[in-house]
């Protein structure tokens, strides 16, 4: 049999190794400079308290497979993520307990006579329902009065954005797609309100530490004179840390967040939709379900409780945050609430446009849900439902979508304040249009309600 | 009296430092001064911290055993 190896694109810029995956198995690559390093980790201690604690990923020692290039030192096979996200998905509680992960893995580091060499938010994966770093090859042996060189990327990854969501706007997470190692220091501190300044640890680790970069710029500096104790360095993560697990978002309301309470369901109608849903997805049988338009995940419930792993996509950051705290709440491990735009997902972003990856690359998967989105998509992003037909058959196998009539009260209030052009948005299109790609195996009408859901395979995939 | 001072260097600092053009930003030399200056500082408070969390667990000892 040959071996398809290939490299993992966005794992380049670290020289102690790298990722790829040998016939469909990630594994990664240890180089002989970082040897030492992965030693003292493994024999220090650090990495059987990091991965007892559920904070690293573990791994494997995979000797029965060949170097990918002469400088290999050891591969390992570490625990695979389920789904790859990446921080401008999260919602405000997701990056902060993704910040606070990093954190308490600094603090045991120093314990253990080492330190996060990188502090980068897409070193984090979620895992099993929590935050957990997947770089193995993050830590170094720390040395007496060195400082924390990861420092600033922490803050741009971390500090600026969670701040910038809790004093500005929730929305600012999106930068992230543009920088692409966090926020800017000087442009957090520009965007951050003014009153911000009476907050010590953003009026130090933001707003003067921008002012600092700007000042040293251009001067010659000796920081070999700039000792940092271990002790000092422990204070300093505490301090952080202390200031991140106080940071909670102020009460506010969107359409969305609030969705729940005010659905035109019936009660009978809501419950019927639910077991029609629950029989559906019995009958596909999926390894994992992307629930699109999922609000604060109700029915991506039905699929994770019968242990089927669910990403839980809505637009909403507030309904991601409601998501994401239940499960949290209720030790849900099979959902992982993200924040997404349909209508323009998140692209291929970095090096080449191949260092992030977009979100249809990182599928296609086993069954999509799409309830009560259709009207959303044909009726206020204007798109013809052949081309939303077309986009889900590109991204999953089977299909449970939701046909909601133009004389819903849902969909009417969409055409409220528009001129109706939608003379094609009716129930027959929506099967003609949905058969060209997909075969229509089961369509239910949901009592007490003028909806009706389908099961769909596709025809292609 | 180190955190006094070092408190006076961030007051001074917010003063002097103001905004100038664009210039190549070398990040790294920057967030190493700064995070020296606040190491220094948090340092003095976390050790008081530590010390006060002692007591605390002290007394709460004291009190359970009564």
């Amino acid at each position: 049999m040959t071996n398809i190896t290939e490299k993992i694109s966005g794992s380049f810029r670290d020289p102690s190794g790298f990722l790829f995956r040998q016939n469909g198995i990630l594994y990664r690559q240890i180089n002989k400079s970082y040897k030492e390093h992965y030693d003292f980790l493994m024999e220090s201690g650090l990495y059987k308290e990091l991965t007892d604690k559920h904070l690293l990923i573990p791994h494997k020692e995979a000797s029965e497979i060949q170097a990918v290039t002469d400088d290999c030192y050891k591969i390992i096979q570490p625990e695979e993520i389920r789904f790859i996200s990446y921080p401008y998905g999260w919602c405000f509680s997701e990056l902060k307990d993704a910040a606070l992960t990093t954190l308490e893995i600094q603090k045991i580091a120093l314990e253990h006579n080492m330190i996060l060499k990188d502090a980068s938010a897409y070193n984090i994966q979620f895992h099993q329902g929590k935050p957990i770093l997947i770089d193995t090859l993050s830590f170094e042996k720390y040395e007496e009065g060195k400082p924390w060189i990861a420092y600033r990327q922490f803050c741009q990854h971390f500090l600026a954005p969670l701040s910038l969501m809790r004093y500005k706007d929730i929305r600012l997470n999106q930068l992230l797609k543009i920088y692409l190692d966090g926020i800017p220091l000087d442009l957090a501190s520009k965007l951050l309100p003014k009153r911000t300044h009476l907050k010590f640890s953003l009026l130090t680790h933001i707003h003067l530490h921008a002012k600092t970069q700007d000042h040293y710029a251009n001067k010659a500096v000796d920081l070999n004179k700039k000792r940092i104790s271990k002790f000092q360095l422990l204070a300093l993560t505490d301090n952080i840390h202390s200031f991140i697990k106080n940071l909670h978002l102020p009460q506010i309301k969107t359409e969305w967040g609030e969705y729940t309470d005010n659905t035109n369901y019936t009660d009978e109608a809501h419950e019927d939709k639910k077991k029609i849903i629950e029989k559906f997805i019995s009958e596909t049988n999926p390894k994992s379900v992307w629930d699109l338009g999922a609000n604060t995940g109700i029915f991506s419930n039905i699929s994770a409780q019968k242990g089927i792993f669910t990403v839980s996509f809505d637009i909403d950051p507030i309904a991601v945050e409601k998501n994401y705290l239940r499960c949290k709440e209720t030790g849900e491990k099979n959902i992982l609430p993200l924040i997404s735009d349909l209508t323009n997902p998140a692209p291929s972003i970095g090096w080449e446009n191949k260092e992030r990856l977009s979100i249809s690359e990182r599928g296609p998967v086993d069954l999509i849900m799409a309830l009560a989105l259709i009207h959303h998509l044909a009726i206020s992003n204007n798109t013809p439902l052949e081309k939303i037909a077309e986009c889900f058959s590109k991204l999953s196998k089977n299909l449970i979508i939701e046909w909601v009539p133009k004389e819903d009260s849902n969909a009417q209030r969409l055409l409220r304040t528009r001129e109706d052009i939608f003379k094609n948005y009716n129930q027959e299109t929506f099967e003609k249009s949905f058969s060209k790609f997909f075969k229509i195996k089961e369509r239910c009408e949901i009592k007490e309600s003028k909806r009706v859901l389908y099961l769909m395979r596709n025809n292609g995939i | 009296m180190k955190i006094i001072k070092n408190v006076g260097i961030i007051l001074v600092l917010l003063i002097v430092l103001s905004p100038t053009a664009f210039a190549y930003l070398d990040a790294g030399t920057g967030s190493i001064i700064i995070q020296a200056l606040i190491a220094g500082i948090v340092g003095s408070l976390f050790a008081i911290k530590l010390f006060w969390n002692k007591i605390k667990n002290l007394f709460s000892k004291i009190f359970k055993k009564k």
